[in-house]
């Protein structure tokens, strides 16, 4: 009796419910019923994409002053051999932090410069791995003969001598050695650049707020999302992009071979001579000027050098991809519709020298599925940066 | 995926085995058992993890290498692991790190005396 009246009352309510459910006001385009359960949670892994991991070898990596500090030298042209090269030269803020073309036109450099956005959130710097820090990498640049070509004690002098320079190193570091000894001087300046380059932030574009629309199931906010490029996020996500592109930063920080002909010079070994590199430098993260030499060991010492990292290079995030054009390591593509061809094509790929990615099978995409995948990438860009990061220290 | 216990040893999505986060696999000759967690359990992606675990039956002499490859990318880890003993007799497996999302196998490889078998188990990562 009771168990009928309670069938009877559930039966109502679930009516009810239905009736509710009929009769309520349209829905406005909520972008979230078209995904699967499975694909939601594929969703929410990318996004949102919190503060940059620590880096326990940079004890100044999250200082104001230290932050302050480095992007003075970001744009200052005195710290290169003519007084003519700063890294805003080629990394131009108002070009997605590169120098907007495929390979350097003005040095004679063989990989396209890589975006600063996000940089924070590396595991391994240059598209071969070859620095195991931020702070590590931006002191390559300065005494590149091809880049800044500067000194170390060039660079020391400078500071010492510059009022204005020495006293936030001063307000940071402590004082200002005067003996000869350059290299720990040095290594904080690039300690400084890397704090500053953990606000160069890309985490608040139309994607995200697409997914905190999906998480909140708030119709509004998933809305932030086109059409078009929700179809492109399917698009997205049964191509398994993502098992290279994953994470919040849309990268595994790890190193792959597409198989893209080189645009100048032959195909080089990459990640195999990066691996070497970053153990053999005098600035890395378990060498004597790392801030904790523990930490830095346990990434370099289980380092595998295997013929398989031939050829491989970085991959690179996606967010603000939008902005960085042109694409790939050495340009090879111009624009996103050129790279998702690629993708879709594989025409021009070349046999990989050390080991070919297995699941790189052609898309075969529709021009419509190609433009919508193309509109989703450019859904992963953030305009909200705040402008003073993007000129000199006033 | 994730909460599915069902055919893939699910080390990542931490399910089975008798303590927390415990996974116990037999040997393909079926003389070793390995019981095995993962610290911080469940494995991550893409970040650095250690394997815990012992061998029975065990013996001072026993070799034991550990690695991990996808199946389906016919790639393993970016890095080799090193396979310590504790003071507590059971392995440490130091410097994993699983870098793509998809299915892993993880095995371990149990030498003495010339013999070698190998424990497996899959990982999935979401
Ligand atoms: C002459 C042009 C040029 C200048 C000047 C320059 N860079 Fe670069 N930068 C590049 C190129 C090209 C690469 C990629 C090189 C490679 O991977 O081998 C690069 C790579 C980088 C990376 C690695 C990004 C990543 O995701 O791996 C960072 C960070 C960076 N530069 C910061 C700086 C800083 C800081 C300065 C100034 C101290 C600077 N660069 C000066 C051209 C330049
Ligand atoms: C096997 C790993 C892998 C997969 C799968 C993969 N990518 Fe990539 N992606 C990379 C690597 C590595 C590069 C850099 C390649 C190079 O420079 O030679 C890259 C480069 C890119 C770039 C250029 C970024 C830049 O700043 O230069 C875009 C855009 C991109 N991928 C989008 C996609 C899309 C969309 C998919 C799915 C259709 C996809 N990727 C699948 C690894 C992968």
């Amino acid at each position: 009796m009771k168990r009928a009246l309670f069938v009877a009352l559930f039966a109502g309510a679930l009516a009810g419910a239905l009736l509710f459910m009929r009769t309520g006001p349209a829905r406005p385009a909520s972008g979230f019923e078209e995904f699967t359960a499975e694909e939601v949670e594929a969703i929410l892994s990318h996004s949102p994409l919190g503060p940059p991991p620590p880096d326990p070898t940079n004890a100044v990596a999250d200082q104001p002053g230290a932050a302050r500090l480095g992007q003075m030298v970001f744009f200052d042209k005195r710290f290169s051999r003519e007084g003519t090269v700063s890294c805003a030269t080629c990394h131009d803020p108002a070009k997605g932090f590169g120098d907007g073309e495929a390979l350097s036109t003005r040095f004679p450099l063989d990989r396209n410069v890589p975006t600063l956005w996000n940089t924070a959130y590396n595991r391994w710097w240059f598209w071969d791995g070859r620095a195991d820090s931020a702070w590590s990498q931006a002191l390559q640049p300065l005494e590149n003969p091809r880049e800044h070509g500067f000194r170390r004690e060039h660079a020391v002098r400078l500071v010492r001598a510059d009022a204005r320079l020495r006293g936030a190193y001063e307000a940071v570091f402590g004082p200002m050695p005067e003996g000869p000894e350059a290299d720990r001087p040095f290594a904080n300046l690039g300690k400084a650049v890397a704090a500053y380059e953990r606000k160069l932030l890309s985490r608040r574009s139309a994607f995200d707020v697409f997914a905190e629309g999906v998480r909140a199931r708030d119709p509004a906010k998933a809305g932030a999302l086109s059409a078009e490029a929700r179809q492109g996020l399917k698009v997205f996500l049964r191509a398994q992009c993502r098992s290279c592109h994953g994470g919040p930063n849309f990268t595994d920080g790890e190193f792959h071979d597409l198989g893209i002909a080189p645009l100048r010079g032959g195909p080089a070994p990459s990640r195999h001579a990066g691996i070497a590199l970053a153990k053999a430098d005098p600035f890395n993260g378990k060498g004597a000027f790392s801030d904790r030499p523990g930490a830095g060991a346990a990434k370099l010492d289980f380092l595998a050098v295997r013929p398989e990292s031939w050829g491989q290079v970085k991959t690179p995030t996606l967010r603000n991809v939008a902005k960085t054009g042109p694409y790939m390591h050495q340009g090879q593509f111009a624009t996103l519709r050129a790279v998702v061809r690629f993708y879709s094509t594989m025409d021009g790929r070349i046999a990989s020298a050390g080991h070919a990615e297995a699941i790189l099978a052609p898309l075969r995409l529709a021009p419509t599925e190609a433009a919508a995948l193309v509109a989703f990438l450019e859904s992963l860009t953030d305009e909200s940066a705040d402008a003073g990061l993007l000129k000199p220290v006033e | 995926m994730r909460g599915a216990c069902a055919a893939v040893l699910a080390l990542a999505a931490g399910c089975g085995g008798s303590e927390a986060g415990e996974r116990r696999i037999a040997s393909n000759l079926g003389t070793y058992t390995v019981s095995l967690r993962s610290i911080p359990h469940p494995i991550p992606a893409n970040e650095p993890f250690e394997l815990v675990f012992r061998v029975a039956p065990d013996a001072p002499d026993l070799a034991v290498e550990v690695d991990a490859r996808m199946p389906q990318h016919f790639h393993g880890m970016n890095r080799v692991p090193r396979v310590s003993r504790r003071p507590d007799g059971s392995f440490r497996a130091e410097g994993m790190l699983l870098h793509m999302s998809g299915r892993w196998e993880l095995t371990i490889d149990i030498s003495q005396g010339g013999r070698t078998e190998r424990a497996q188990t899959d990982v999935e990562l979401p």
